[in-house]
């Protein structure tokens, strides 16, 4: 089996010139490169963000900023041990990415060797992301954040914080990607790749923006003819390929030639719509207000069986005046069979199809709970929650996002349960979803 | 010449549409693209070996005037005898079924003492999960009401159909099991071989959507090209013109949000005037805050120029007048804090955008607000194009009740895009679109 690859570089690429492919001139592999090259250009167009997690919107810190506590009888700092999960996320990897984390954080505090009563433990403070690869097999990596902590007595935050803060940006790969078979394994347009994160802090960073997102690294294929966002028009070492040996390029896909043909471009034009999109939102239970001796965040919870469906203001899910998040990004993938410009939805509105992940059970015993992600009064996904075990249960549908980033889309949630006594969410991720 | 009605797409196999009046003749009149008229038998309509409606994958939508007494077969494609079908759409007194290969798959209920006007949606697509399967997804709206009847989703194996079966409206045979509300009553049936989503049902029969003004560049998918198009006989150019046109309109498919945050009710701080150490100056921002709290750092997708920003706020007054206050989203190329690095740094360059809610604005404390559209923000990557940071900050109107005035973020979008420098920007954004 043979493997071609490209790096995934970021080249500002170049818009390209159709001209060599005008009537009239021969199609020579030569002329046709560029346009295919600009193809294979096309995925890496991409850094996605897939979630965050930190202040959350709060003016506060989950872990104080305090003076002497001495004398205080509760627990009020972690435990120097106790690894407490700060968000989830779960999500199919775009072609040739990998997952990457980015930390702003302020100097860690300290931590309590009881958790009834104050006495200062050793200083610890790490961010812990632990990620999980879900192809063929199974793959896992855990990478270990240390900001920082802060030098001051009670590791208070220095009196300006803004010229306190640290960063820290880690690129994750699988620990077995180096070949170009290994590669393969991680960027399968067949097969695609699942990833989950869990990021946990154990001690006291101070974690005011963790992002989790994707960084192009590296595409291969075997050289077979399954539909590719990918052309590999190289040289099977990331470089364009020098003097291309046939004049005519109307080679179709065999073993021995993947990388060109017109076969090939059709197949992987008509496969990037599919395969690329992207995330639209994440979201995490975690917040600020979060008890410093609790190991995962408080779950959203309902108990309603009303047909209402509440996020937090209780209003109407398909209101587009009320605050949520934005789906507009997913105007820049439509489709046109869902969302055609002339005929289908006339550039008039847009839909995308989506994958929604929920991580959450049916506290207090089995049944059936039913998650709602909303854009607008006719776009709406569902997806049932019916096993009391924690785990990631999903859907797929569509979901309104205009016409452009400009479009006024508003995406809420809520839950409600159906046979079961409790919902409980603890992470929700809308994802494009090849179709 | 024959204007194609709108709601006729590229994928119609039968359309009929009469907003004007119900008429029986109308009903069978195919308004479609394949002008082909059913037969009118008075009470119901049929095709005999209708092959164009034998189809396994399909969107179905009815519009009908119907009360929850209405009995009979509303369409149908099938053996005349109803030994055989490959889809059903039948009223049973406030029951609506939807059956397939004689297996009812869905059921919606309404209620309707008097007629009303339902619109009716059963789309089918490949289930992503599991090979030959079918996701079946039911709708049902009514218009009278404005409101959604029900909905369901059904997941199925992939059914038959037989080229040879009738199609029926309001009936299925020889006016068997006939709509006994009366087939003038079906305002409208269409039938297609492509899946349409729900939006897309509410844009052709509902309510047609209003867009908003871009400024941006915009993409929509290309037309597919299928392998098929190519053999080593036959000229390449098409499919490579058309594989440069896929390249030029899939530039932007893996732009994702750089904020997208919905703040929890628990974590809701009111921003006040006295701003804390957490807070400081932004560039360029006399009389302004950036709050520490409000610190991303966003991943930029190549190409990307500028972010649509978006803040829903909740604004008020604990007491006194209320006054207007002033929100910027900034992008920074780097952090405005002391570098301990040994490379080079970028320029500190940095653009803002900005939006005013006025003294007139007041949520009160119990809000919800309203959005706060800051426009297009230019974004200034950091060194390497691979990243910039985004703030929020704050400027409250001077005046003698500043410090009674309140401010909520309550929720913070900004949408990455490409757009065209204006004269008064300059730089290479990389691609054009």
């Amino acid at each position: 089996m043979a493997y071609k690859s490209i790096s995934l570089s970021r080249k500002t690429p170049s818009p390209g010139s159709p001209a060599t492919l005008r009537g009239g001139q021969i199609a020579r592999a030569s002329r046709v490169g560029g346009a295919l090259r600009n193809q294979d250009r096309v995925p890496q167009h991409g850094a996605r963000l897939i979630g965050r997690v930190g202040s959350n919107g709060a003016q506060s810190l989950q872990i104080p900023n305090a003076d002497d506590p001495g004398g205080t009888l509760s627990q009020i700092y972690p435990t120097s041990t106790d690894t407490r999960e700060l968000a989830r996320f779960r999500w199919t990897l775009a072609p040739g990415y990998q997952p990457a984390v980015s930390l702003i954080s302020l100097p860690s505090g300290p931590t309590q060797k009881s958790v009834v009563n104050w006495e200062e433990d050793v200083q610890v403070g790490q961010v812990v992301i632990d990620v999980t690869w879900t192809a063929a097999g199974t793959a896992t990596r855990t990478v270990e954040i240390t900001p920082p902590a802060s030098p001051l007595e009670f590791k208070q935050v220095p009196a300006a914080p803004w010229s306190a803060i640290s960063e820290r940006v880690e690129l994750i790969l699988p620990p077995d990607y180096n070949t170009p078979a290994e590669v393969a394994a991680y960027s399968s347009a067949a097969d695609p790749v699942t990833v989950e994160v869990v990021v946990s802090a154990v001690g006291s960073p101070r974690v005011i923006d963790l992002a989790v997102y994707e960084v192009g690294v590296a595409f291969a294929q075997d050289a077979t003819d399954d539909p590719w966002p990918f052309h590999c028009f190289t040289n099977g070492i990331g470089q364009p390929l020098g003097s291309p040996s046939p004049v005519w390029p109307v080679s179709t896909v065999t073993s021995t030639d993947p990388s060109q043909g017109h076969r090939q471009a059709a197949d992987v034009a008509d496969e990037q719509p599919r395969a690329l999109g992207p995330v639209l939102w994440a979201w995490t239970a975690m917040t600020s207000a979060e008890a410093v001796s609790a190991t995962s965040p408080t779950p959203w919870q309902t108990m309603s069986i009303a047909p209402a469906w509440e996020w937090w203001d209780g209003a109407d899910l398909g209101g587009e005046t009320y605050p949520g998040v934005s789906a507009s990004a997913g105007a820049l993938a439509r489709q046109h069979d869902l969302s055609g410009d002339a005929l289908e939805l006339r550039d008039e509105d847009g839909v995308i199809p989506v994958r929604v992940h929920v991580y959450g059970n049916t506290d207090l015993g089995g049944g059936i709970a039913r998650v709602r992600v909303q854009v607008g009064a006719s776009s709406w996904v569902e997806v049932d929650v019916d096993s009391p075990t924690l785990g990631w249960f999903t859907a797929t549908g569509e979901l309104r996002c205009g016409v452009g980033v400009e479009s006024t889309t508003t995406l809420r949630w809520g839950g409600v349960v159906v046979t079961c006594a409790q919902l409980d969410v603890l992470a929700i991720v809308v994802e494009h979803a090849r179709r | 010449m024959t204007a194609i009605d709108r709601n006729s797409k590229a994928d119609t196999r039968f359309l009929s549409d009469y907003p004007n009046g119900p008429s029986v003749a109308a009903a069978a009149t195919d308004i479609g693209q394949w002008r082909t008229n059913l037969t009118n038998n008075t009470t119901y309509l049929t095709e005999a070996a209708s092959s164009r409606a034998a189809l396994t994958l399909r969107t179905l939508e009815v519009g009908i005037t119907a009360s929850d007494s209405a009995v009979g077969t509303v369409l149908y494609h099938g053996a005349t005898d109803n030994s055989a079908y490959t889809y059903k759409i039948r009223f049973n007194g406030g029951a609506i079924e939807f059956a397939e290969n004689t297996i009812l798959l869905a059921t919606i209920n309404f209620t309707a003492a008097a007629a009303e006007d339902l619109w009716i949606r059963w789309a089918t697509r490949a289930d992503e999960d599991s090979t030959g399967d079918v996701v079946h997804e039911f709708d049902v709206w009514n218009d009278t009401t404005g409101a959604w009847v029900g909905s369901a989703i059904v997941k199925q194996g992939e059914g038959t159909t037989n080229a040879a079966h009738q199609l029926n409206v309001g009936g299925y045979g020889a006016g068997v099991d006939i709509f006994d509300e009366g087939i003038e009553n079906v305002n409208a049936v269409r039938i297609s071989t492509r899946y349409h989503s729900r939006l897309e049902f509410v844009a052709d029969w509902i309510t047609t959507p209003t867009p908003e003004a871009q400024t941006t560049a915009t993409r929509c998918g290309p037309l597919p090209i299928a392998g098929a198009v190519g053999s080593a006989d036959e000229w390449a150019g098409p499919a490579l013109l058309g594989a440069h046109l896929s390249t030029a309109r899939s530039d932007m498919r893996l732009f994702s949000p750089l904020v997208n945050e919905r703040y929890p009710a628990e974590t809701k701080d009111a921003i006040t005037s006295a701003f804390s150490s957490f807070w400081r100056q932004p560039p360029a921002g006399s009389g302004y805050k950036m709050g520490l709290w409000f610190l991303r750092r966003c991943p930029l997708p190549v190409g990307a120029s500028h972010a649509r920003v978006r803040v829903f706020c909740r604004k008020w007054v604990t007491a006194g007048a209320v006054q207007a206050l002033t929100v910027r989203c900034y992008s920074l190329a780097r952090l405005p804090v002391p570098a301990v690095v040994l490379e080079p740094q970028p320029p500190s360059a940095y653009y803002y955008t900005a939006g005013t809610l006025g003294a007139g604005v007041d949520h009160t404390s119990a809000g919800p607000g309203e959005w706060l559209d800051l426009g297009l923000l230019r974004l200034a990557p950091a060194l390497a194009g691979t990243h910039t940071y985004l703030v929020l900050a704050v400027s409250f109107a001077a005046g003698a009740n500043q410090a009674a005035q309140r401010l909520l973020f309550e929720a913070w979008t900004a949408d990455p895009c490409y757009r065209e420098p204006t004269a008064t920007e300059f730089g290479n954004y990389g691609f054009k679109g």
